[in-house]
């Protein structure tokens, strides 16, 4: 039995003998199997993962530099960047769904339509583990709301950052420009390393011009983060290189005088220095706030801007085209006594109004009265347009485009701002190019006191006051101070004879005394010489008479003022225009010189 | 024939005192040594992948010498005894998945986990161990192979823990008892065209099935009904996250404590289900070659404990221990290299995990003593 027993024990044991054999080779195959795929992994797959393994690991932060500050010629800030706190979110932290989310969140503060809007639009831009921003700006209710509820949401993020500041609102804001969020079409041309980290470019004004100088070079910081984010630890740091600051001639008491000027008109005001070409204020009214930009304007707001019948976002200092009118007289006479066409004693009698040999049509003098006898002295102090009409005849209209050109009319001013108009000197050639007509000699008449095809603007009417008070002496203009390209240095001289200069400035000084029409700003203690100029924006039919009350506001005459002062030594020459306001760019002209000498003697 | 090897092993075994010493405890020498090497290995990584916490190191030796323990019980009770003992134990085990079904807790609406005098315990992982010893004790009654009586009254020994475990719901630990005892089955000696022929149009027939037929939304549903602790959408990621950490630990590793992916949490489970991810990612392909040396030498000597048992019951739970053992292994680092599904399989020995540590040593146990009391039979 037992022997059977043990038998039938041995040929179980022998079968089960297979079977363990069989396990053996099973487990020798699967380790083989495992141990490739491990070898496949580590050995030749190496690099992939471990690259992969560091992206997961390593997050390079860009650190924004900061953008460079703006001072007045007094060192007064006029932009800076100050701190601010935004909300951002992090989507992958979003545990419901983004409409409760939302829902959820607009229950602690307030955010407009434009803002999610905005943020839709901009998430795609974003990394994984990246915060998107939602709401700038936060003010301390809505950020002590947030910290105090954000333990329920914690794809919240409060961070601060600086952003531009401009603390005279809307005093700077034409020629300074706006900083704005860097849009789709600027996001395509700028250098992507320069601006890692940076979502703010300048949009207009100085901020445009000078971007490369006040931007700087955004650092970074890699870091090592763990699977939520979080900056374990610092691997290096390379600190942003900030934006250099700029120094401008801009004076903050003249632009304040000026801009209070101009309040509830609409005008522009270009002041520069006639020593260093230095622009001392630079308004155009009505203007509106920059603040308003930098973190993205609301739709609405801009809406209203931009639909303004007034239209303030336009700057009319450098791009607003006006009729020079009488403030071109000067540059006429000088013309003329350059060219040897008269001599300053040779008189006419001023019947009220010029005739063109053979035609019927009357040019008017604006006194209908007319003048009586009247030389180079007299026309250029009592404006008389009359003598005005006789020189262009004199003249023809090559020898006015070639004077008005050398005055910088119809050419862009070698400025260092981004939006400059070139206004329009006409000429026989561009009439034929432009209108494919030939020029009417009626035309040139018109062409004497500056008005018909011409355009000018306020920065060129500066300009070609300051080269008269500086006695042909052409100077570069300049916003900016500490630009290595201005070329002042380098006299160049319009070839006028000193004598011409004299009689033409003689004339414009007495211009502003009574029976001048610039009688409004005699009896200062400072010597100005200036002209005064109306520019019509509608022609009168013959025989009838401007009457203010027959026809709408916008087209009334434009009020316009060229100066400059001291006569001798001039330091300071100015063009003021009020659009539709005949008599208020003298008064503002006064006040614009009596800052700047009183500002002199507050510093002396 | 089987003494002159039993001599020859003695022989072997009484090279030194320290072994001999250990015989005395009926410890099998180079079993011991090499679970000892696993559970210090599994401390080391342990103690890296849950970023230095020296608490739930404790913890895991406490289990340990627990388990241990088991050990030097189990090895001093004879395989006779236990092949007596084990219904006993099996009906407790049904108890206790009742139990567990009435009054359990666990994550996630599964209720798997027994509170017992403060510890908390997996009855449904003790069933593992239970199952095959069941199974080989109740076909070695018979003379084998087993005829078709048995293999169905077998069936329904395995089928009432089974359902019970699948009822908490558990099927992937429901799956895996089941295979224990379905082991047995197979290694008692079904005839072996009948095991290649279900195998070679089961497995196949599986692979068509899934790949063909079944949409990702129904193959995430198979997979989560495996294993309810996996989250569908996460599935991908750890994968992605765990052959990253592989990946880039290369030849020599990373360097112990410094994997990137388990340090900064992008590796998840590092201490439970994607330990080996971690070994990988600090120790390299050298690290996973002695982890893989010291697996195959462990079941190499378990088979050979299984070979030379006195008799079939012990050679039947001694070599589907060491079967069980290796298939875990198996599909653990399976899962974690991307092979397999990711079914929530914990690396034998190595991963955190009191209950299915304590069992798997106490299968251990149970081998130790088929060693010692092989001379028994003489």
């Amino acid at each position: 039995m037992a022997h059977h027993l043990i038998k039938y024990f041995k040929e179980e044991i022998q079968m089960t003998t297979y079977r363990i054999w069989t396990v053996a080779i099973l487990i020798f195959i699967a380790s083989c199997i495992l141990l490739g795929r491990i070898a496949y992994l580590q050995i030749i797959e190496y690099n992939t993962f471990k690259t992969l393994a560091n992206d997961n690991r390593i997050l390079i932060q860009p650190i924004p530099p900061s953008r460079g500050l703006i001072f007045d010629c007094h060192g007064t800030i006029i932009a800076h960047n100050k701190p601010s706190f935004t909300l951002s979110i992090l989507p992958k932290q979003i545990t419901s769904s983004w409409s409760d989310f939302v829902i959820e969140l607009k229950k602690i503060i307030s955010i407009t339509d434009d803002e999610l809007n905005y943020f839709n639009r901009v998430k795609k831009k974003y990394k994984l583990f990246e915060a998107i921003p939602l709401k700038y700006n936060l003010n301390d209710t809505e950020i002590a709301c947030l910290s105090v509820q954000q333990y329920r949401f914690p794809a919240l993020k409060i961070t601060a950052q600086l952003i531009r500041e401009y603390p005279d609102d809307h005093l700077f804001s034409h020629v300074l420009g706006y900083v704005g969020r860097i849009n789709k079409k600027e996001k395509s041309i700028i250098n992507k390393q320069t601006y890692n980290g940076i979502h703010i470019i300048g949009k207009t004004g100085l901020e445009k011009f000078y971007e490369s100088h006040l931007l700087g070079y955004p650092g970074y910081r890699s870091a090592e983060i763990d699977v939520n984010g979080r900056i374990k630890k610092t691997l290096y740091h390379v600190p942003p290189v900030h934006g250099k600051s700029l120094h401008l001639y801009l004076d903050r008491n003249i632009q304040m005088v000026a801009s209070n000027a101009l309040k509830n008109k609409r005008g522009a005001i270009v002041a520069l220095d006639t020593r260093t070409g230095g622009i001392l204020a630079l308004v155009s009214q009505p203007t509106f706030d920059p603040n308003e930009f930098v973190t993205g304007i609301n739709s609405k707001l801009y809406h209203q801007l931009q639909t303004n019948i007034d239209k303030p976002l336009f700057n009319r200092a450098t791009l607003g085209t006006y009729p020079p009118a009488s403030t071109l007289k000067p540059i006429m006479a000088l013309a003329a006594l350059d060219q040897n066409l008269i001599t300053p004693d040779w008189e006419f009698f001023d019947p009220g109004y010029y005739q063109l040999p053979g035609f019927e049509h009357k040019y008017r003098n604006w006194k209908r009265k007319g003048q009586g006898y009247v030389n180079l002295h007299t026309a250029i102090m009592k404006s008389n347009d009359t003598y005005f009409y006789q020189l262009a005849v004199k003249l023809g209209i090559n020898n006015i485009h070639k004077y008005t050109t050398m005055f910088g009319y119809g050419e862009k001013p070698d400025l260092d701002f981004p939006a400059i108009a070139k206004g329009l000197i006409p000429s026989e050639s561009w009439k034929k190019t432009y209108c494919h007509q030939p020029w009417y000699p009626g035309e040139t008449v018109i062409a004497g006191i500056g008005q018909g095809y011409m355009q000018t603007t306020p920065l060129q009417m500066a300009l070609a006051t300051a080269l008269i008070a500086n006695r042909g002496k052409i100077i570069v203009p300049r916003l900016a101070k500490n630009q290595a390209s201005i070329s002042n240095t380098s006299e160049t001289i319009l070839p006028i004879s000193k004598s011409h200069w004299h009689i033409v400035i003689k004339a414009m000084q007495d211009a502003i005394s009574a029976p001048g029409t610039g009688w409004r700003l005699q009896n200062t203690p400072f010597s100005i010489a200036g002209k005064t100029g109306t520019a019509q924006l509608i022609s009168i039919a013959q025989g009838k008479r401007y009457d203010k009350t027959k026809i709408k506001k916008s087209d009334w005459d434009h009020g316009l003022f060229i100066a400059f002062s001291p006569v001798e030594n001039p330091e300071i020459a100015l063009a003021v225009i009020v659009e539709n306001e005949h008599n208020s760019a003298v008064l503002i002209a006064k006040k614009i010189f009596e800052i700047y000498f009183k500002n002199k003697l507050d510093a002396r | 024939m089987a003494t002159d090897f039993i001599h020859q092993l003695n022989k072997d075994t009484e090279l030194s005192n320290q072994s001999n010493r250990l015989k005395r405890l009926n410890l099998d020498p180079v079993a011991f040594f090499l679970i000892v090497l696993l559970c210090i290995l599994s401390l080391f990584i342990l103690y890296s992948s849950s970023h230095c916490n020296t608490h739930l190191i404790v913890r895991q030796a406490i289990h340990m010498g627990i388990g241990f323990f088991m050990i030097l019980i189990l090895a001093h009770i004879s395989p006779k005894k236990i092949q007596h003992m084990i219904f006993f134990y099996y009906l407790l085990g049904v108890a206790l998945l009742i139990f567990v079904l009435i009054s359990g807790s666990g994550a996630k609406g599964a209720m798997r986990w027994l509170n017992c005098f403060g510890f908390r315990f997996q009855p449904s992982e003790f069933m593992k161990f239970i199952m095959p010893i069941t199974i080989a004790a109740y076909i070695t009654r018979y003379p084998l192979p087993c005829n078709y009586k048995q293999i169905f009254v077998a069936l329904i020994l395995m089928a009432i823990p089974v359902l019970l475990i699948a009822k908490q719901p558990d099927l992937g630990t429901a799956i895996l008892v089941f295979l224990s005892g379905l082991i047995v089955i197979f290694l008692s000696g079904l005839k072996i065209s009948y095991i290649v022929l279900v195998a070679s149009l089961a497995a196949p027939g599986f692979w068509i099935v899934w790949h063909f037929f079944l949409h990702t939304y129904q193959k995430n549903r198979v997979l989560t009904f495996l294993n309810p602790d996996r989250d569908p959408l996460g599935a991908g990621w750890h994968i992605i996250q765990s052959k990253i950490a592989i990946g880039s630990g290369g030849i020599l590793g990373k360097g112990y404590l410094n994997g990137s992916q388990s340090y900064l949490n992008f590796l998840p489970e590092g201490q439970t289900d994607f330990i080996f991810s971690v070994l990988a990612e600090e120790f390299g392909l050298l690290g996973v070659f002695i982890l893989f040396i010291i697996y195959i030498a462990l079941i190499i000597r378990c088979l050979y404990i299984a070979l030379h048992a006195s008799s079939s019951f012990e050679n039947l739970v001694a070599s589907s221990i060491a079967l069980l053992f290796s298939m875990y292994a198996f599909i653990n680092i399976g899962m974690v290299v991307g092979l397999l599904p990711v079914v929530g399989v914990p690396l034998p020995l190595v991963s955190r995990g009191g209950t299915a540590l304590i069992s798997t040593l106490a299968g251990f146990g149970l081998i130790m003593s088929i060693q010692a009391h092989k001379r028994l039979l003489q």
